[in-house]
């Protein structure tokens, strides 16, 4: 059939427990989108990965069905692993809660180059670091 | 508190690269959606929260973090708190599909919607879900009513190229065609063909199906159909004009749907010189679609 994409949904969902509550209901239910449907087939995809928070692009095309693909984890939860870290600052910005080399940095990127879309590795770079400082966590040398 | 509301705090990002802004959302720990508008090119992120006060913080905390996320491609041009209203969202969805009636004769709904079907209506049933083709689309209406045309004129055998939710093999075999065969590259579309077959009530084996391309499935087909429909992209049918032309017996029919405005009279033209004649087109919003007869 002649697809033709309206537009994608971004989502972080855990694996094998979609279900209709926000964000997964208002996000699909105002792209008319089969909400129970995806809710099956995204539990059935991700129930191996249980615990885990699976990001997913749902791309739905012009007559609302759809599609979607499951993404490399959350940087900030690769982040958070290598950092040693439970949770993020509860003061972004303000308050440094852990650190990351560059290397550590490099590795996120590598694990992640596919999904983060980004112009090149520098700017793959920049997001990893950045998204880093919004947790609190600084980046250094060593 | 209105436990009947939902607060939120909304971003409207007009940055490049649309997966950076979820990936900083995620590290604030907010839970959020994204709305990629493919068609207006900006998107949308939507952080959901129990309170106003909390909906407040985070626009405050967001808008704190924008001079920081400018450094790496990130350009967020506003951002607002808002209420949506809760709503049964396992059903909310359900209103964008209706009854559709291709013709007097072929009815096409979802399963949900009740419709009292006068003698002789030929009633499709199909659930949106994971394959294109749910009769609300242009290029899916018309191949439907061009099968229902052609239906009067007595059985024919009919193959369906890409045949995603598997929605016109359905209409065919309740229009009376055999034999019928479909094929798309997609597995899932497979799939769901025949979860759909099964809601219609299509006998096991009645409808052949196979997951390929064109090429595969030219390589394994020895028959010629008297109706042919093809709706896919564009530049696919242009490419793949001599083995599609090769699936239509002579004197048979050809549907092509899929195709851009801008892209049809090159299709068009690209058909006709293999010995096909357009008999009638037909144009909604940005889709042609054409009927052409082999000589």
């Amino acid at each position: 059939m002649a697809k033709k994409v309206t537009g994608e949904i971004r989502l972080q969902v855990p694996a094998g427990k979609a279900n209709p509550a926000p964000p997964i209901g208002p996000a699909l239910g105002q792209a008319g989108v089969n909400i129970m449907e995806f809710c099956k087939q995204f539990n059935a995809a991700t129930q191996a990965q249980a615990g885990l928070i699976i990001p997913v692009v749902i791309t739905v095309y012009q007559d609302r069905s759809f599609t979607f693909v499951t993404k490399s984890p959350p940087a900030s939860i690769l982040l958070k692993k290598a950092a040693g870290l439970a949770s993020g600052a509860t003061k972004p910005g303000r308050e440094k809660v852990g650190k990351v080399t560059w290397a550590q940095i490099d590795e996120i990127v590598a694990t992640k180059k596919e999904d983060l879309n980004a112009r090149d590795n520098d700017a793959a770079r920049l997001i990893i670091a950045g998204t880093a400082r919004s947790m609190g966590i600084e980046v250094a040398d060593e | 508190m209105d436990m009947n509301i939902i607060y939120c705090c909304k971003l409207t990002d007009l940055s490049e690269n649309p997966g950076i802004v979820p990936e900083l959302l995620c590290a604030l720990d907010l839970q959020y959606s994204s709305w990629q508008d493919r068609e207006l090119k900006l998107s949308y992120h939507m952080v959901y929260c129990e309170t106003e006060t909390e909906a407040q913080n985070v626009k405050t905390q967001i808008n704190a973090m924008l001079p920081d996320w400018s450094g790496f491609g990130v350009n967020v041009s506003d951002v607002e708190t808002l209420t949506v209203r809760r709503e049964d969202w396992s059903e909310v969805w359900k209103k964008y599909f209706h009854v559709i009636e291709i013709s007097d004769r072929l009815i096409v709904k979802p399963s949900w919607r009740e419709h009292n079907a006068t003698p002789g209506q030929v009633i499709v049933e199909i659930d949106p879900g994971m394959s294109f083709g749910t009769g609300q689309h242009a290029t899916t209406s018309f191949c439907l009513k061009m099968i229902d045309k052609l239906a009067d004129t007595g059985s024919k055998s009919f193959l369906d190229a890409g045949c995603g939710s598997g929605i016109l093999s359905i209409a065919a075999a309740k229009l009376g065609y055999k034999p019928i065969c479909a094929f798309d590259i997609d597995p899932d579309a497979i799939r769901v063909s025949h979860e759909n077959f099964e809601l219609n009530h299509i006998a096991d084996g009645s409808i052949c199906t196979q997951v390929a391309d064109l090429t595969g499935f030219a390589a394994s087909n020895t028959v010629q159909y008297e109706l042919v429909a093809a709706n896919i992209l564009g530049h696919v049918l242009l490419q793949n004009r001599e083995i599609i032309n090769s699936f239509v017996k002579p004197g048979g029919y050809l549907i092509l749907a899929g195709i851009l405005n801008s892209e049809f009279d090159g299709i068009s033209a690209g058909f006709c010189k293999l010995g096909l004649k357009m008999l009638e087109s037909f144009t909604e919003k940005e889709w042609t679609s054409g009927l052409f007869k082999k000589a």
